[in-house]
């Protein structure tokens, strides 16, 4: 199995805050992975440093083998919490944007997105909803035939219906050549997506384990787990 | 690297651009029917125009090309390459073309300002170079002055109604109003407030530099005025390096 | 398919595909729906669904054919052999059931027989009316 996402020893300052405490983990091709920590534990910091937003860290963040930047942001299809859109873009600029700078998207696959989750082409981003606007933010980025998904919270905003419909759509994505890492802090929600699971707290990695795995041993979904891990590391 | 430059060329067709277009080009008609309004004060219509014309230049030049923002949370200067947190960091483009790229859809917004600058002097009776010694001139008083208004203008424009009471201010002007204002920053208007910074400091060097103004040749001039054009354009590529490696 | 997320969860889908082939749902030779398709519709990692077809075709319960797809195994044998085990399996959680309540082992046969012959009469009679 190899590995597209390696990080030796990565860490990260804001001010004299550690967003990232030295964290060394491998993620590998043709799995779903799932990157979990309560908020502020430096999921966002960690997805960023690997989508090359963030060059001022210590440690090594290799994606393919290669430095993030101009190269690996070709193979690697990032969803940002927020709304990155240009706030002048309907949602036919935004397809175009994507089919203009990533050889990798699929236009067709966008559309039909598109049309599933109701969205109009000429509908202005900015004044699209909370939830219309994550649906949005999905369908575009799934529509890429990445190497490597970084979703940051892609459920924020999103219905039970619309829901099931991106995890669908998110099987239908994935592929034995691509790997998929979903940060979130709604574990329920992908109980049945996950292969891997890596928890983050306070910026360091504290637990790393296959889903299934959990479940063979300890009797417990992964939530169960996770609150279990994260209340004893409270009273650490 | 073309599709990128159709791309910010894109701005000149949304009503924002078009509308800006528009205003500078009529700004010397405008400016000349004002001036046949008031005989008297042909000076301070200029300078309004003049100033007017300054603006734009400032403002498209912050729209497309220094957007320069200064993070104080975290105390690191970056430099976009765009204002927003920004579409086109996550595109494999190196920095180095997207500078470029917004560079060169600066030009007509250049070219615009260039044919209204022709046009206001055409209309005041001007040369261009009488023009160029009117601008400096005035700089040191006048349009200072409106420069300085409209600053603490805008500041206070910023604090009271744009980013819901937070006070936004380079350093020097938080060490005088206090540190309660520190603890809170947006960084789009941090970023705004920045160039402007910059184009005092500019201001300034250039009031400074007045009495040479009076004793050199046009040639001379003109020289003076290539070099300051390729200093911002070393400014830009700077802008572009340190953005790949202080972010 | 509600599948509980405090087990292994191949585990359980493969109990369920079992379950379909010996009440007839599913057939043998019968192609499954493929990978891909099967993890799309239940909504669960296709990882997963492969480690199904995968401890599936160790049992020899389906067969895997290049280029083709999975198939349920023809053999009729094996299948037999499945509904044994689930019948061996529900007798199991009967006993045990049984067994909390503190009903002993000869009242369990005792009333077991009882009551199949007790339905016995109510079956006939629906298939007289059916019949």
């Amino acid at each position: 199995m190899s590995v597209i996402l390696k990080t030796n020893n990565l860490i990260k300052y804001y001010d004299e805050k550690k967003a990232l405490d030295g964290i060394s983990i491998e993620f590998e091709i043709g799995k779903i992975y799932g990157f979990l920590g309560p908020n502020g534990s430096g999921k966002t910091t960690f997805l960023r440093a690997c989508a090359a937003l963030i060059k001022k860290h210590e440690g090594e963040v290799l994606i393919d083998g290669l430095k993030p930047g101009e190269k690996t942001k070709a193979i690697v299809a990032y969803l940002p919490d927020y709304n990155y859109f240009f706030d002048w873009m309907k949602v036919k600029d935004a397809l175009s944007f994507f089919d203009d700078f990533f050889e990798d998207f699929d236009r067709e696959k966008s559309e039909k997105l598109l049309a599933d989750m109701e969205l109009e082409h000429e509908e202005k981003i900015s004044k699209l909803s909370k939830g219309m606007l994550a649906r949005m933010k999905l369908a575009i980025i799934l529509g890429r035939k990445a190497k490597l998904y970084l979703l940051d919270e892609p459920f924020d905003g999103i219905d039970g219906v619309t829901r099931e419909k991106i995890i669908k759509t998110m099987i239908s994505t994935f592929s034995k050549e691509s790997t998929i890492i979903v940060a979130t802090h709604h574990i329920t929600y992908v109980e049945k997506l996950l292969d891997s699971v890596k928890f983050l707290y306070k910026g360091k990695i504290i637990d790393e384990f296959d889903a299934e795995d959990i479940r063979r041993d300890k009797g417990m979904t992964i939530n169960e787990y996770y609150l279990e891990e994260f209340r004893d590391a409270e009273t650490d | 690297m073309l599709k990128l430059i159709k791309f910010k060329m894109k701005q000149y067709t949304r009503p924002i651009g078009l509308f800006s277009i528009i205003t500078i080009l009529c700004l010397p008609f405008l400016a000349r029917a004002t001036l046949f309004m008031f005989p008297y004060f042909s000076d301070w219509v200029l300078t309004v125009a003049l100033f007017i014309l300054g603006a734009y230049l400032y403002m498209s030049s912050y729209m497309n090309a220094f957007s320069l923002r200064i993070s104080f949370q975290t105390e690191q200067i970056n430099f976009m390459p765009d204002d927003a947190s920004n579409m086109l960091m996550h595109i494999p483009i190196s920095f180095k073309k997207i500078n470029l790229a917004r560079l060169i859809a600066h030009i007509p917004t250049i070219i615009v300002a260039f044919i209204s600058f022709v046009f206001l002097g055409f209309f005041f009776e001007k040369g261009f170079y009488e023009m160029e010694i009117f601008c400096l001139k005035s700089l040191n008083f006048r349009s200072y002055l409106l420069i300085i208004c409209v600053y603490v203008l805008y500041l206070l424009l910023v604090q009271f109604i744009i980013v819901d009471k937070k006070a936004i201010m380079p350093k020097f002007m938080q060490k005088i109003m206090g540190s309660s204002f520190i603890d809170y920053f947006d960084k789009e208007v941090v970023g705004a407030a920045a160039p402007a910074v910059i184009v005092i400091a500019l201001l300034i060097g250039i009031v400074t530099a007045l009495p040479i103004i009076e004793y050199i040749t046009p040639l001379q001039n003109y020289l003076l005025t290539i070099v300051v054009v390729l200093l911002s354009v070393a400014f830009f590529y700077l802008n572009a390096s340190l953005l790949e490696k202080s972010v | 398919m509600k599948y509980n997320d405090r087990e292994p969860i191949y585990l359980q889908i493969m109990n369920d595909i079992k379950y379909q082939i010996v009440l007839g749902n599913l057939k043998a030779d019968e192609r499954l729906l493929s990978i891909k398709e099967q993890s799309e519709c239940m909504g669960v990692n296709p990882n997963t669904i492969a480690r199904v077809y995968t401890e599936l075709e160790r049992e020899r319960i389906v067969h895997k054919e290049k280029g083709l797809g999975t198939f349920v195994t023809s053999d009729e044998n094996v299948i037999t052999q499945l509904k044994h085990e689930i019948a061996e399996e529900n007798i199991k959680r009967f006993v045990d059931r049984m067994r909390k309540i503190g009903i002993s082992k000869t009242d369990m046969k005792a009333l077991l027989v009882e009551y199949l012959n007790r339905t016995k009469k109510v079956d006939e009679q629906n298939e007289y009316r059916e019949g």
